[in-house]
């Protein structure tokens, strides 16, 4: 199966929406060692990702939504983010806004966000302080005009604990929030 | 020791002076020759510093802006798309990832690149939308013209 | 190009010992407050540790409180962390609630932050995880054995349209409208 596996990158793209929107896949196969039939429909499409979300091989990403900025985020990564955050120190955190999350051999793309109970990303806020101190300085020459002012920008720092993608595709997520 | 003359013209400005003087040579350290040691140069190269710095806080924002759509279009080129295909296509399937993302993907996940290209293809295609740029359509030689007429059949009979 | 006479150095986000994978240790280690027992630059100082002290030492376990009342010295506090760095912090008339304010900062850093100007604001060991770009990876691996020049790869197949075949279409689409139209 590993032998299989390893001939075949196939990458098969579901476009999630809460509103049911057009389903459409993309299948690139290159190397093909066997001639296994690639799956064309949709229904095919989807019990082969979830056969690979359930067998879990390689490294999960996302791309998240977080302050206003989008990370791509794996499991132990760090972040910092800037700007204020209430969540302090030692808190458990999970980003909900998942624009897109993708394995090796398949990624599943929001629009705009998947499905809330399908990735799970979950941090930790390992540290709050503030930035270096940001000089801002303005001078217009031979005008006698020189203002300089000074800012420090709160920094929160994050390590993403893990990056899971829960559920089957298709399936209603139980109860999330 | 007997001095005969009195020294002229120095006077302290201030108990102070060392240290306001001491916050620009601070700056100053990595500049080199009266730069690095004369009060009245490195205040006038300090300056200039700080001003360039704060000024290139938003450049550098701009320029990592025109860095990621170069990427994004190279990538795209070798899919056979637009950088404006490309967004118009995500923009209508309601895609929002934003530039930094698409050149992230670009760089260091090519499958999942490939397969936002194709959405995009795909949904621009659904949409009637031809912007003429796609060099890969159908050529004299590869036409299959049954192929596109059921194209246009279904176009005209709205089959999906 | 050296990095040992800027007034500010530059580095990348670390976080010592694999913090927040596993277990998350607060980084703050010892906190010495300096303070005098009379003067009125420490008035707020005294206040805190008056009102706030215990609470802190409390809540906190993992920091070691040290006092340390200085006679005609202005009023300070210096934070260690697990990392090494110290960081010195005058309070001189400073109020209660500054105090407090500055006293959580220097609790949830992780080490002297505002040192280090960061170049990046993320940090991955896992770059990529299909594999980053290469110039070969969208190539046909048929190329590695093929024979050049060769007619398939060689092909110009990225014309755009010519005249003659748009021709062609709308004859082609004619005749369908005129099979309909028959019917």
């Amino acid at each position: 199966m590993s032998v299989i596996r390893a001939g075949l990158q196939r990458i098969t793209n579901i476009i999630r929406n809460g509103s049911g929107g057009i389903l459409s896949r993309f299948i690139t196969n290159s190397a093909l060692i066997e001639n296994k039939t690639v799956p064309q429909t949709p229904k095919e499409v989807i019990s082969a990702c979830n056969k690979l979300i359930e067998e879990n091989a390689s490294r999960n990403f996302a791309i998240v939504h977080l302050l206003g900025k989008q990370w791509r985020v794996t499991d132990g990564d760090l972040l910092v983010v800037e700007g204020y955050w209430p969540p302090n120190i030692g808190d458990k955190i999970t980003l909900d806004k998942v624009l897109l999350a993708a394995t090796k051999d398949f990624s599943l793309i929001g629009r705009p966000l998947v499905q809330p109970g399908l990735v799970t990303v979950t941090a930790t806020v390992i540290s709050k302080g503030l930035s270096h101190t940001r000089t801002h300085f303005k001078k217009k020459r031979r005008k006698q005009y020189m203002r300089i002012n000074f800012q420090r920008a709160e920094q929160t720092m994050l390590r993403i604990n893990s990056v899971n993608i829960a559920s089957k595709i298709n399936e209603p997520s139980k109860n999330v929030f | 020791m007997v001095f005969l003359s009195v020294v002229n013209f120095t006077r302290s400005r201030g108990p102070d002076e060392f240290w306001r003087k001491r916050r620009i040579f601070r700056l100053a350290a990595h500049y080199i020759g009266r730069s690095r040691n004369c009060y009245s140069i490195a205040v006038r190269n300090v300056h200039r510093a700080l001003a360039y710095a704060t000024k290139a806080r938003k450049l550098k924002k701009q320029d990592m802006i025109d860095l990621w759509n170069t990427r994004i279009t190279a990538a795209c080129e070798q899919h056979n798309i637009t950088y404006y295909t490309l967004k118009e296509g995500l923009d209508r399937a309601n895609i929002m990832l934003d530039r930094k993302s698409l050149s992230d993907l670009a760089s260091w996940e090519p499958r999942t690149f490939e397969c936002l290209a194709a959405v995009a293809k795909q949904k621009v295609e659904y949409d009637g939308f031809n912007d003429g740029t796609d060099k890969n359509r159908p050529t004299g030689t590869n036409l299959k013209l049954k192929d596109v007429m059921l194209e246009a059949w279904l176009k005209e009979n709205k089959k999906f | 190009m050296s990095n040992s006479n800027l007034f500010l150095k530059s580095g990348f986000i670390r976080a010592p010992l694999q913090n927040g994978v596993g277990r998350f240790v607060p980084q703050l280690q010892r906190i010495v407050l300096k303070f005098c027992k009379s003067n009125g630059s420490s008035r707020g100082l005294r206040d805190f540790i008056e009102q706030d002290l215990v609470d802190f030492a409390k809540q906190n376990p993992s920091v070691v409180v040290y006092l340390k009342p200085r006679r005609h010295r202005g009023p300070v506090i210096v934070a260690e962390y697990l990392n090494g760095d110290r960081v010195w912090m005058g309070m001189h008339n400073k109020t209660h609630s500054e105090i407090t304010k500055w006293i959580e900062v220097l609790r949830t850093q992780q080490g002297d932050i505002a040192s280090l100007r960061l170049r990046k604001y993320q940090y991955t060991d896992y770059p990529s995880v299909q594999g980053p770009w290469t110039p070969f990876t969208f190539k046909d691996p048929e190329l590695n054995t093929a024979k050049l020049p060769d007619p398939k790869y060689g092909a110009n197949n990225r014309l755009p349209m010519t005249a003659t075949e748009k021709l062609r279409l709308m004859f082609e689409k004619q005749k369908l409208n005129d099979v309909n139209t028959a019917e």
